[in-house]
């Protein structure tokens, strides 16, 4: 299986095709993110340069649904339903919680205590509670304080940008007995082993539904 | 040569499927302006996210109505500028993606020519003729007021603007100045009908002026101190005489305000038109749906002999059918 998977919702830009027959990946990185929008499908045909695939030899295509920049994640996803559109392939959506704990490597028992946190400015944070289930009721979007205190995991591992931008806070709060990883930046390539395992199941995505996990209302301002 | 449009400059989802730069086979507008009714204006956040959700939708309906199908299209052609710019890269963004998978050339089109070029649309088996060149076009709308001398599908001159708020946006402000909602501009035009138009004297600001520009925002102030003197009291005890009061006061107002932008904008197009010696004008834009102004602007053009032209009022509005019209002249000179 050939996936192409991009990654547009953060402060860089990242694109990636696996081919999982050979289990090789090659990956793009964009640090110019404001202007994704205008080179993105440039880089796409760079990278199938690169890795000598045909856009039409591609079987799933990946994206990043966020949270993060919704323009960024919107661009993200407008291009993957392009593609996906003219190709008549499945997409596959993947959000930005799951593909941080992805990156981790550590077992199955102690990734459930991963907290990822997400910068989302002025302090606050993208968050979810409890990584042993998926459910959109342990996600939100809060400041960095309250967060922490609504945490109840023990020896939590925290990990995403929101982590490294309020590691001393979460030091302050917690002491010992907790974990800061590197990883800040969200990686197409582990949206792309994400998304393998569910094209496996044939778990795919409504091209008309698949949207940004947003979880802020629209600022009116 | 077959061109889908895809637009999401504004508020508006579009998708449309033209051939030959002339014959719409389908135009999809899916409107949000029902969401924006209470905030008086569009919101770009709530724009965009509408945008990402019916888009695919709205593009797949335009295919099935068009009795086309994506094999059958030859190029995509999108709204590039100008626009809220989070809402116009969605359409960008799906366009460049779908004609990368297809194979095809993916052709960014200026918002603003779209309009003028809307002009030269017909549907399908209709007996318009052709449009001719050179011709002066009033676009106006709720972004822009411009008065353009066209020489041919892809080659404008713009001989005078608005120096202040556009034509459109008078229209939105002073809809909500009397409470109404958004967007305001057929609204005032509704309430017209049943209004004086000689009722209150409002400005012509730059009529006298010799140039072809335009000004509304002090015939806005204008409006804005006039309701403020005049909005009726509710002097009487009987609910239905005070509400009759005050709608009858509000078309009055409306009225002598839209009356006002007309006779701006119809003097100052037929002046540049007379200067430019062309046999034709035509409108285009969101405003150009104003039945006084169609009504003055031909009463003119029938008195001095110069053609007026206007497009249909799904049209006049945002819609990808004049995205992709225009894309096959773009082509063409690539």
């Amino acid at each position: 299986m050939k996936i192409l998977a991009l990654e547009t919702s953060g402060i860089t830009a990242d694109l990636c095709i696996l081919d999982t027959a050979s289990n090789k990946t090659w990956d793009k990185h964009l640090t110019e993110v404001n202007k994704v929008a205008e080179v993105i499908t440039d880089e796409i045909v760079s990278i199938l340069d690169l890795a000598k695939i045909k856009l039409n030899q591609i079987d799933i295509i990946a994206v990043g649904i966020g949270p993060g920049s919704y323009t960024g994640t919107r661009v993200g996803i407008a291009t993957a339903k392009g593609l996906a559109q003219g190709l008549k392939i499945p997409i596959i959506g993947v959000n930005n919680f799951e593909a941080l704990i992805e990156g981790i490597n550590e077992s199955a028992q102690n990734k459930k205590k991963i907290i990822p946190l997400i910068d989302a400015k002025n302090s606050r944070v993208y968050y979810q509670l409890d990584s042993s289930s998926n459910k959109i009721t342990n996600q939100g979007c809060d400041y960095i304080k309250a967060v922490l205190n609504k945490i109840q995991t023990k020896n939590p591992i925290f990990v995403g940008s929101g982590a490294s931008i309020n590691k001393e806070i979460i030091i302050k709060n917690f002491e010992n007995n907790i974990k800061i990883e590197k990883q800040d930046q969200i990686m197409s390539k582990y949206i792309a082993q994400i998304a393998y395992r569910r094209a496996s199941e044939k778990s795919y995505d409504d091209i008309k539904t698949i949207k940004p996990l947003y979880l802020n209302k629209p600022n009116i301002g | 040569m077959n061109i889908l449009g895809i637009e999401t400059s504004c508020d508006e989802t579009a998708a449309s499927v033209v051939k030959d730069g002339k014959h719409i086979l389908s135009s999809v507008v899916a409107s949000q302006a029902d969401l924006f009714a209470d905030y008086g204006g569009v919101i770009p956040e709530v724009a965009s996210r509408k945008h990402l959700e019916l888009l695919v939708p709205v593009i797949e309906k335009a295919l099935k109505e068009s009795k086309l199908k994506l094999e059958d299209i030859d190029a995509v052609a999108y709204t590039k500028e100008p626009g809220l710019t989070p809402a116009l890269l969605v359409g960008i963004s799906h366009a460049k993606a779908l004609a990368l998978a297809r194979n095809i050339p993916a052709i960014p089109i200026n918002h603003l020519e779209a309009h003028v070029f809307a002009n030269s649309l017909m549907p399908v088996n209709d007996g318009v003729e052709e449009i001719v060149f050179p011709h002066i076009c009033l676009l106006v709308s709720g972004g822009h007021t411009i008065v353009i001398l066209v020489q041919n599908q892809t080659k404008y001159k713009i001989l005078g603007s608005t120096i202040d708020d556009a034509a459109g946006e008078a229209f939105d402000k002073v809809a909500r100045l009397l409470e109404l909602p958004y967007p305001g501009g057929p609204i005032i035009d509704k309430l017209s009908l049943d209004g004086d138009p000689t009722a209150y004297q409002f400005p012509r600001p730059l009529s006298d002026k010799d140039n072809y520009d335009f000004s509304f925002s002090g015939l806005k102030t204008a409006v804005m101190y006039e309701v403020k003197k005049s909005k009726p009291k509710q002097i009487s005890k009987s609910n239905e005489l005070n509400k009759q009061l005050m709608e009858n006061w509000k078309s009055d107002i409306a009225a002598s305000f839209q009356e006002a932008v007309v006779d701006i904008l119809v003097e100052k197009t037929m002046k540049v038109a007379i200067a430019n010696s062309v046999e034709l004008v035509t409108m285009a834009g969101g405003v150009a749906a104003n039945s006084r102004l169609r009504e003055k602007m031909i009463r003119m053009g029938n008195e001095i002999g110069i053609d007026v032209r206007y497009p249909e009022i799904n049209m006049c509005m945002d819609n990808a059918a004049m995205i992709a019209g225009l894309a096959y002249f773009q082509n063409e000179n690539r």
